[in-house]
């Protein structure tokens, strides 16, 4: 492990940990902003799907056909563990297959 | 405290599953087990922790990817002002653990109980609280070890386990027709920004605000919604 790793870590722990005290001390005045409350509601959904977008961006054919089957998966099961099996036997058996 | 502790293992179970894969994940990414232990206790944040490492393993910059981190725990605000009342209940040292427990698993759980049992509280949330903590902690570790061993993860598909792992939880936040709109322009403003030969984490951080954006244009102003 890197000095980086370890920074990656340290940002991490730091930002998580004011952000639930910042729920804590001032959680409740925020969502009686209906700006506030909407920004907090959308914001992690586009931020996901913007993370797919930037793996999909840099990807291949199979990664987008992977993509499918997962987001098939996903709306079936809602199993996060389901979908990264399925995506992933997709990529292995396209990568064998091709 | 036993009874949270009990209530939240089959959800515990779930997040050790995947606990595990994201263990073998960062270990491709080059995290010790040391690390990933000291990950899993400080932050506690899987869905942060996923996309943190995913941009770091993409990109190599950790700012980019302690925000992209970062910004996903935004919703950590409300989850935790939800819980507040309860936190109360709990002296201060405890209350602590209790807060840096509190995430997306265990919250609901500990409101719903708490409506059909009002006795439910500060203690039950500690139990949840420890219970997932030890959970995740063990399993992103014991994954950490297993992919520290296993060379060339890349073949086996492992390099696409995080894009389905987002997949996944951005099924689990899909609120309706009306996130359509804002998650679309995420996703066609981000490729694009990335084509146009932008940095991923930059072009990521603004396409998820031009979402948000969005989502007030095409669903109404927060101000106008009587």
């Amino acid at each position: 492990m890197t000095a980086d790793h370890w920074t990656l870590i340290a940002l991490l722990a730091a930002s998580t940990l004011v952000l639930r005290v910042v729920g804590y001390v001032a959680g409740a005045a925020m969502l009686q902003s209906r700006f506030w409350q909407r920004v907090l509601d959308v914001f992690p959904g586009c931020l996901l799907t913007a993370l797919i977008a930037s793996a999909l961006a840099r990807g291949t054919p199979v990664d987008w056909i992977a993509a499918a089957v997962a987001v098939t998966v996903a709306i079936t099961t809602r199993s996060i563990l389901l979908t990264m099996i399925a995506g992933m036997a997709t990529v292995l058996a396209a990568g064998t297959l091709l | 405290m036993r009874q949270g502790l009990i209530a939240i293992l089959p959800l515990a179970l779930g997040v050790a599953a995947y606990g595990f894969a994201f263990g073998v994940l960062a270990a491709e990414a080059g995290f010790s087990a040391a690390g990933i232990a000291t990950m899993g206790t400080l932050v506690f944040a899987g869905t942060s922790q996923i996309a943190a490492v995913d941009q770091f393993l993409s990109t190599g910059t950790v700012i980019g990817a302690a925000l992209a981190g970062a910004a996903l725990n935004l919703r950590y605000i409300g989850i935790v002002a939800s819980v507040v009342p309860i936190l109360r209940e709990l002296p201060w040292p405890t209350r602590l653990i209790a807060l840096q427990g509190a995430t997306d698993e265990n919250f609901a759980l500990v409101l719903s109980a708490r409506k059909t049992n009002p006795k439910i509280g500060g203690r039950f949330l500690l139990g949840t609280a420890l219970g997932l903590v030890a959970a995740w902690t063990c399993s992103t570790v014991a994954g950490g070890i297993v992919g520290a061993q296993i060379p060339n993860l890349a073949d086996y598909g492992i390099g696409f386990a995080f894009t389905a792992a987002f997949i996944a939880m951005a099924r689990g936040l899909w609120p309706g027709r009306a996130a359509l709109a804002p998650w679309g322009i995420s996703f066609a403003l981000t490729i694009a920004l990335i084509q146009l030969g932008l940095p991923s984490a930059a072009a990521l951080i603004l396409g998820a605000l031009a979402g948000v954006s969005s989502d007030f244009v095409f669903n109404g102003n927060p101000k106008n919604d009587g």
